[in-house]
């Protein structure tokens, strides 16, 4: 049991002696080792991209009545790899118009916060790339960066569609940071940690969806608009802006801005896990297999919401924001803290 | 109560989730067509007594029938028998008409082919290979007694 607990531990230990044996020194192999874990994490990031696109057409299917990809592959699981390809294969391009510096970085500035988060994921016990003792506040901080991406690419492309959902992006995003922050704040208040590994250590006994049942659906709704995705996915909102601030991408842009989606839906769900869901606690199975599946299950979860819901008006998702989001999670703050001055 | 209706919602969704799916593996699975569907039509040449009604009512003339008299008994005798189902319009008028039931609509759906000639199908006599090859072009629509 304790082998396959610490089977990953076990081989990055092996990587590193087999650094060392070449003759580097230590601190020259905990750099590689860094170097290693970001390669590693860069990899998953990839297989979520790829994967995340296929079990959401795959789901997006089932709730049909469908089967969705089932040609190109067993059970169509080559389907994303194919359409990267194609994506890879088609033509760079760029409206006349366009801001060329800003449309050309956009993408990579929705990218790059998406798998920044993911340095301070605890996928296990002793497994995370970086163990930074403010975990939490630097998740919000990064994630809040994509705001500006797409603020970017709905200036940048020169579109009126595009600019809409641009600013569309910046009203919403800015107003639902405020509760998810909020939302979070009753578990920092209980573990009295930022540290996401300290988090998971203290919900040994009980998870925190049990104390924190307020403060986790605050998250779920927030974490939902700041992913963009239905019920709040106004900044794309095919049916009134063609595809929002996406309008005018195409090729391998595109499919940079979806991969960061899919990696954004892995990050908050896995956040969701280490604060809500006990993290990679549970019997039985090894450690990061549960971290695994609790993540799967919540990206279920975003996934059904998506496939149930219809799309929010503007003023509507403001109004959630504000008037009912923004109030509850003070309220939790408000209990945590009452709860916790009299039972702690 | 205020989030019932979400509750109940994401129930249904997720009862669609694990419902038996209705999509039919087409190439695999063959579709059920109704018994009655206009498809391209097919003879029975033995049936066939040559009178022409079908190329006489069929609206785009995509009909051709060639009959000869038999020498003997005087009668008429189908020669050739051609449709081009490419400007069929399948309105079934040919096989309301036929007198004695040799035209009647098959269940084929599959009609795609690389070139237009192919679609001029010569029904009898039947050629060798006719689903692969070019066919003659298209005769002049209409009755030709020889």
């Amino acid at each position: 049991m304790e082998t396959i607990n610490n089977l990953l531990i076990n081989i990055a230990h092996g990587i590193r002696g087999f650094i060392l044996s070449y003759g580097a020194t230590g601190d020259a192999a905990d750099l590689l080792m860094t170097v290693v874990a970001a390669a590693i994490l860069l990899g998953i990031i990839g297989f979520v991209g790829l994967y995340g696109i296929y079990a959401e057409r795959k789901i997006a299917g089932f709730f049909q009545e469908r089967y969705g990809p089932n040609r190109v592959g067993p059970y169509g699981l080559l389907q994303s790899v194919a359409d990267g390809l194609k994506l890879i294969g088609k033509e760079d391009l760029r409206p006349a118009g366009a801001d060329p510096w800003v449309f050309t970085a956009a993408p990579y500035v929705v990218l790059t916060p998406a798998v920044m988060v993911w340095a301070v994921l605890p996928f296990s016990k002793n497994i995370v790339a970086v163990d930074l003792n403010i975990g939490i506040l630097y998740v919000v901080a990064v994630s809040s960066v994509t705001t500006l991406g797409l603020l970017m690419a709905g200036w940048g492309s020169n579109n009126k569609y595009s600019l809409l959902g641009g600013m569309r992006s910046v009203a919403q995003m800015i107003s639902y940071e405020i509760p998810l922050v909020f939302s979070l704040m009753g578990v920092i208040m209980i573990t009295g940690s930022l540290n996401l590994s300290d988090i998971v250590a203290a919900q040994e006994r009980v998870w925190f969806i049990v104390p924190q049942i307020l403060g986790f659906l605050v998250f779920v709704c927030a974490a939902t608009a700041e992913l963009n995705r239905v019920p709040f996915d106004l900044t794309e909102g095919e049916s009134e802006l063609t595809a929002g601030t996406y309008t005018e991408y195409s090729g391998m842009r595109w499919a940079l801005f979806f991969a960061a989606e899919y990696a954004n839906l892995f990050a908050v769900s896995a956040i969701a896990t280490t604060f809500f869901l006990g993290g990679w606690q549970g019997p039985l199975l090894p450690p990061y297999l549960w971290f695994f599946i609790k993540t799967c299950g919540m990206i279920f979860f975003f996934m059904w919401l998506r496939w149930t819901l219809p799309r929010f008006r503007i003023d509507q998702v403001l109004n959630f924001g504000w008037k009912l989001l923004l109030p509850l999670s003070i309220a939790n703050i408000f209990i945590t803290g009452i709860g916790h001055y009299l039972l702690g | 109560m205020l989030g019932l209706g979400l509750v109940r919602g994401m129930g249904r969704t997720l009862r669609y989730f694990f419902s038996k799916k209705i999509t039919q593996m087409y190439p695999e699975e063959r579709p059920n067509l109704a018994p009655r569907v206009r498809g391209p039509i097919k003879l029975t040449p033995s049936k066939c007594i040559a009178c022409s009604i079908c190329a006489q009512v069929c609206p785009v003339q995509t009909i051709t029938v060639t009959a000869r008299r038999d020498p003997e008994t005087r009668k008429r005798r189908l020669v050739r028998f051609s449709v081009d189902y490419g400007r069929c319009i399948y309105c079934g008028f040919c096989v309301e008409n036929c007198p004695t039931n040799a035209i009647v609509n098959s269940q084929e759906f599959e009609l795609a082919t690389f070139w237009r000639e192919s679609l001029h199908r010569q029904l009898y006599p039947v050629p060798a290979e006719q689903e692969v090859g070019r066919t003659e072009p298209a005769q002049e629509s209409g009755v030709s007694v020889s």
